[in-house]
């Protein structure tokens, strides 16, 4: 399973950003091989609807899970319609929140 | 009775990017001021926050419900290429499965995904927008749009008050702050704009911005600053006039600054009703707009 976590930066060390639709990057955790992948979040720099854009580029990675500080209500219908799941809240690094939810 | 404007029918927008620097007050006061209040329609084209029935009280004689179009993506036809989803400006559109889903709130009722969909499985249906209420007070025959909570774009409701029948001579339109599309449509074919601004940074700011504006459409614009002497020394009103100056827009007017003019406007009056110093003002003001008009 995919998991994108929201961030600041890159990599398992960026800094955990609470927006989801206008994080900087995604970072994409793969639980069946362990590896991080930062994607770019392009959606942060649309004018509206960022959420949304947010929601179809990380179904586009592949991810079925999102960690996100928080999920806004046009984000969160755009994401139970892609039928990825979603979880809020979280501090620290990237890694910090995955170890927080027991996934690391 | 004509639908749409008759043929010696005028439209004078009130318009001034910025919020808050006096264009009801001076649509209103224009409205009551004028020699001949059966000849005009009022038109409160803020459909976002539309305020100048609070000032007339009118008795509204009809409301019509007005719709914009959203897509609806037909899944049989639908390869899922995500062409619609692309070409949309606004993320109303999204690919979030095989084939895409439509943000509603998000939608400003462009036609682009429809447009662009090379299976043509994209159509397109009325959702209610808002609602256009036709009344009168006194003589005064008024129009006012308002847009439904959570609505995107109030274009259709500026277009449907645009639209109405009216066999008078002049339509005066109330327009909404900024410079975004119903700004756009409400000052489209205008015979004349005026411009209200205030003189601080930000009312020149988007006296600026109104005046590119109104370049891009062709619409004859003029100036009235409103709060003069509102500073401590008179920068902003020199600031103001030279910017007009290298424009070469005519300034029209000012209202002074005057904390009995704010007051009888909290309380629900008419500045030149309860101020009757600006009458002579307002009657100037007339005189100007109406050689321009013609």
């Amino acid at each position: 399973m995919k998991i994108a976590v929201t961030a600041h930066g890159e990599g398992p060390d960026a800094r955990f950003d609470e927006r989801f639709g206008r994080c900087d990057y995604f970072v994409i955790y793969d639980t069946a091989s362990g590896d991080f992948r930062s994607v770019k979040n392009t959606a942060a720099a649309a004018p509206n609807g960022a959420g949304g854009l947010a929601a179809a580029l990380v179904r586009k990675e592949g991810v079925s899970k999102v960690f996100a500080g928080e999920v806004g209500p046009k984000a969160a219908e755009a994401l139970r319609a892609a039928g990825i799941e979603w979880e809020t809240g979280g501090s620290g690094t990237v890694r910090d929140v995955l170890g927080a939810r027991g996934v690391l | 009775m004509f639908w749409g404007r008759g043929v010696s029918c005028k439209t004078l927008c009130v318009a001034g990017a910025k919020g808050g620097a006096g264009k009801t007050t001076v649509a209103l006061s224009l409205a009551v001021t004028h020699p001949d209040p059966e000849s005009l329609l009022f038109i409160d084209a803020d459909v976002e926050e539309p305020n100048a029935a609070l000032f007339l009280h009118p008795r509204w004689d009809e409301t019509r419900e007005i719709f914009r179009k959203i897509p609806v993506v037909n899944d049989a036809l639908c390869d899922g290429c995500g062409a619609c989803a692309r070409a949309c400006g606004f993320g109303a559109i999204l690919m979030l499965g095989e084939t895409p889903s439509v943000m509603v709130e998000s939608c400003h009722s462009c036609g682009a995904c429809a447009l662009v969909c090379p299976r043509g499985a994209i159509g397109e249906v009325d959702a209610t927008l808002g609602k256009v209420s036709r009344g009168r007070a006194g003589s005064l025959e008024i129009l006012s749009g308002e847009m439904e909570v959570g609505a995107a774009s109030g274009v259709p409701l500026v277009r449907a008050e645009k639209d109405s029948p009216f066999g008078g001579k002049l339509r005066i339109m109330d327009c909404p702050p900024g410079t975004g599309c119903a700004v756009v449509e409400a000052v489209r074919g205008a015979d004349f704009c005026l411009l209200v601004t205030e003189p601080t940074p930000f009312g020149l700011h988007d006296l600026a911005a109104a005046v590119e504006l109104l370049r891009i459409l062709h619409v004859p614009c003029g100036v009235l600053v409103n709060r003069t002497g509102l500073g401590e020394d008179r920068s902003g009103e020199d600031k103001i006039a030279d910017f007009c100056r290298r424009e070469n827009l005519p300034v029209l007017g000012g209202i002074p600054h005057d904390r009995r003019i704010a007051a009888a406007y909290a309380e629900g009056g008419i500045p030149v009703l309860t101020a009757p110093e600006l009458a002579a003002l307002f009657s100037g003001l007339w005189h100007r707009i109406l050689a321009a008009l013609t």
